[in-house]
């Protein structure tokens, strides 16, 4: 992985953490609403929302339906970003 | 970084060095440059992420920085919920720790109506109506074109009917502050005819409006929130986001949100009194445009046509401050002369010396020139707001007195105006006949104190001042103003008691209680109304006993004998009601060392002193407080 998917993994785990309320060490690829207990549909809105708004990117519908992961959110920012 | 793709859109450098630098400071237990650093970053950055951070920061400072507590119910017809992070950040920048608790979809109206709903067991201090026309009258939003006229008023009326009866049953219910969203203008149904037809669907929204408002007045702290101003200004077609609507039921755009979220907080401050009453002005290339030292009365830039418009345009804000109640002052680095020559002939001035309560104009640091301008107005440093074009003196001012509000100014003179427009310390949310004349007031104050400073002895100063007083119950006129001053004295008052309106009229009401207003004159003019005390009267098994809820007045008329005249008054008639014993308190505060020795005094005995508390008595059947001989009563509640 190069250092740009670096910073980009790294910024998202940094929004998720602050949104989700776990550090951001606890987070992989794997990390879902399933597994993070305070992962709700209120957190994950609002943690769309920060990303979209960190990001300058927009998340339709069906992407954030999509995003039920960090490791989803990662690959759905990056085909936003056109990366 | 990269353009295509990195998350961020700056250089996320300075994002990690501000996080890692509130951390450390926390870890150091550096609290309140924690907090300060926080309402910085927060003020930079006003996003969901950073609000995330922001809140998680302030759940491990709480506790230790000050904070006025204030609890937030939400009731709603659409998701709000993401809008909250944004409403707690935000007040905490403005130093308010926000506990908001959200309702269930639509449920507003049973909320409101059913006395055991989550509504009341909440106990909030602030309740939020947020509903939506498209919610509560959506023939009226989207069916319009159907409509016949007599149904179009039929509709209008019964959503009015709703809300009257919503504000009657909350107001019996609940002494919390409401505030009502007004409902939204939709896009017209029948395009430009809309603006031709009559009643028109846009007449048909604003109609509703005006009542609803209407319907707040007729109530206390019901109070309207204009939310078509907030998407005029944002545009419409920013501020709707019809896919989140019709997804998870947010029709804001989420790069709106933080709007509804600072509209909700710029009623935190009045409510909770987290507002500035003074503004100190810098005068240079801030009341106008270059330097006066410099370019002369010719040379600098002050009037109605650019580039003077915009200095002018600040001037009209701070003229608006001061008809609201907020004193104004000057701290400058400037020869005296030159500066008192442009307030008193620049045609460009719309600012005259009488509008100032207190001048510092000289070359001393202008943190030094604050304290002492928060001391001659007799107020606290956490009371002045500081409006500076130069950075490095906010910088300076923000770091050697923190408790001060330092205006945030863009480079652009143009963004001035708005700038301190958008300040929230200085929202109020009632407006009194005393705030309009306070300027007035203050500077007559000025002379007061010259003439305290010829007088021989203090008695010779108290027959000088000729005072009056207007001791009286407190009445429907005087009900707001007394709400407000319990709500905000906090220097010289005894128990720092905050009442709603609600709250002192139900003491009004009540045969055991006496609620007294205080307005003072004196041969400099009218103090208004200045202070009030309350009564409550309690049986004890063998006397009465008359107990000193609250006592408290405004500072500028406290060191001449008003709140003697003020408490023998009070023991006048807590005699005519057989009391025997007059009880009072003082609670300490930070800020209330002035009233500290007032009850020692007045010869109160001290008969206990535990946690934080303090009781005092004094026994009516061997002793009395005499009314001042230089002071007289024009009329007496008693």
């Amino acid at each position: 992985m190069n250092n740009v998917n670096d910073q980009l993994s790294n910024e998202i785990r940094r929004i998720a953490s602050d949104v989700l309320g776990v550090p951001a060490g606890q987070l992989t690829d794997a990390s879902s609403p399933e597994s993070v207990e305070s992962w709700d549909s209120v957190a994950h809105l609002s943690l769309v929302l920060a990303l979209e708004q960190a990001g300058n990117v927009q998340f339709d519908p069906e992407d954030i339906e999509k995003m039920r992961s960090i490791g989803a959110i990662e690959a759905m920012v990056r085909g936003k970003r056109g990366g | 970084m990269s353009e295509t793709n990195g998350l961020p859109k700056v250089d996320p450098a300075p994002v990690v060095d501000a996080r890692s630098r509130i951390d450390a400071l926390i870890d150091e237990g550096r609290c309140l440059e924690a907090k300060a650093a926080l309402a910085a970053y927060w003020q930079r950055d006003s996003n969901p992420a950073v609000a995330a951070f922001v809140n998680g920061r302030a759940d491990r400072i709480r506790g230790r920085v000050p904070l006025v507590p204030c609890r937030i119910h939400v009731l709603r017809s659409f998701t709000v919920e993401s809008a909250v992070p944004l409403l707690r950040a935000q007040a905490f920048a403005g130093g308010i720790d926000a506990v908001v608790s959200v309702g269930e979809f639509n449920t507003y109206a049973q909320d409101i109506l059913d006395p055991a709903s989550s509504l009341y067991a909440t106990e909030a201090d602030v309740v939020v109506l947020a509903v939506q026309a498209r919610d509560l009258c959506p023939a009226l939003v989207s069916r319009f074109a159907d409509l016949e006229p007599e149904e179009v008023r039929s509709a209008i009326e019964q959503v009015v009917a709703s809300y009257e009866r919503w504000f009657g049953a909350f107001r019996s219910r609940s002494s919390a502050h409401l505030i009502v969203h007004l409902l939204e203008i939709p896009e017209p149904s029948h395009g430009i005819l809309d603006a031709q037809i009559e009643p028109s669907q846009r007449d048909a929204i604003t109609t509703i409006n005006e009542r609803l408002r209407a319907a707040c007045r007729a109530h206390r702290a019901i109070y309207a929130l204009d939310i078509n101003a907030t998407i005029a200004r944002r545009g419409r077609d920013h501020w709707q986001d019809e896919r989140m609507w019709t997804t998870v039921r947010m029709p804001i755009a989420g790069r709106e949100l933080i709007h509804l979220a600072r509209d909700w907080a710029r009623f935190l401050h009045p409510i909770t009194g987290r507002v500035a009453k003074c503004l100190v002005c810098d005068l240079d290339n801030t009341l106008w445009g270059g330097v006066i030292g410099e370019d002369g009365m010719t040379g600098i830039r002050l009037g109605t046509e650019h580039p003077g418009a915009a200095f002018q345009a600040l001037q009209r804000v701070i003229l608006d401050l001061a008809q609201r109640g907020v004193i104004l002052a000057i701290a400058s680095k400037n020869n005296i002369d030159d500066a008192l020559e442009v307030l008193r002939t620049h045609p460009g001035m719309l600012l005259k010396p009488e509008h100032f309560a207190a001048l510092r104009i000289n070359w001393r640091d202008k943190a030094t020139n604050l304290r002492e301008i928060a001391a001659e107005l007799n107020i606290g440093v956490d009371s002045l707001a500081f409006i500076d074009d130069n950075p490095v003196e906010r910088t300076w001012v923000s770091e050697q007195l923190p408790e001060v509000t330092v205006i945030d100014l863009p480079t652009d003179p143009y963004g001035y105006a708005r700038a301190l427009r958008e300040a929230m310390v200085f929202e109020r949310l009632t407006l009194t006949a005393e705030d309009r004349e306070r300027g007035r007031q203050y500077a007559e104050q000025r002379v007061r104190a010259e003439l305290q400073a010829q007088a021989g002895s203090i008695e010779e100063f108290y027959e000088s001042l000729a005072q009056e007083v207007d001791i009286a119950h407190v009445t429907p006129m005087t009900l707001a103003r007394v709400a407000q001053l319990t709500g905000k004295t906090n220097q010289f008052n005894l128990t720092t008691r905050r009442y709603s309106e609600q709250q002192v009229q139900e003491m009004a009401d009540s045969p055991d209680w006496r609620v007294y207003s205080i307005r003072v004159r004196d041969r400099f003019g009218d103090n208004g109304l200045v202070g009030v005390a309350i009564a409550h009267y309690v049986r004890e098994p063998d006397r009465v006993v008359c107990e000193l809820d609250s006592f408290l007045l405004s500072c500028r008329v406290i060191g001449r004998t008003v709140e003697t005249s003020f408490l023998a008054t009070i023991i006048e008639e807590a005699r005519q009601h057989d009391a025997t014993l007059l009880r009072a308190w003082f609670l300490p505060t930070k800020k209330n060392a002035p009233a500290k020795d007032f009850l020692a005094t007045q010869g109160f005995m001290k008969i206990a002193d535990a946690d934080g508390t303090q009781t005092w008595e004094f026994d009516l059947t061997t002793g009395t407080i005499e009314f001042p001989r230089w002071m007289r009563r024009l009329s007496s509640s008693a």
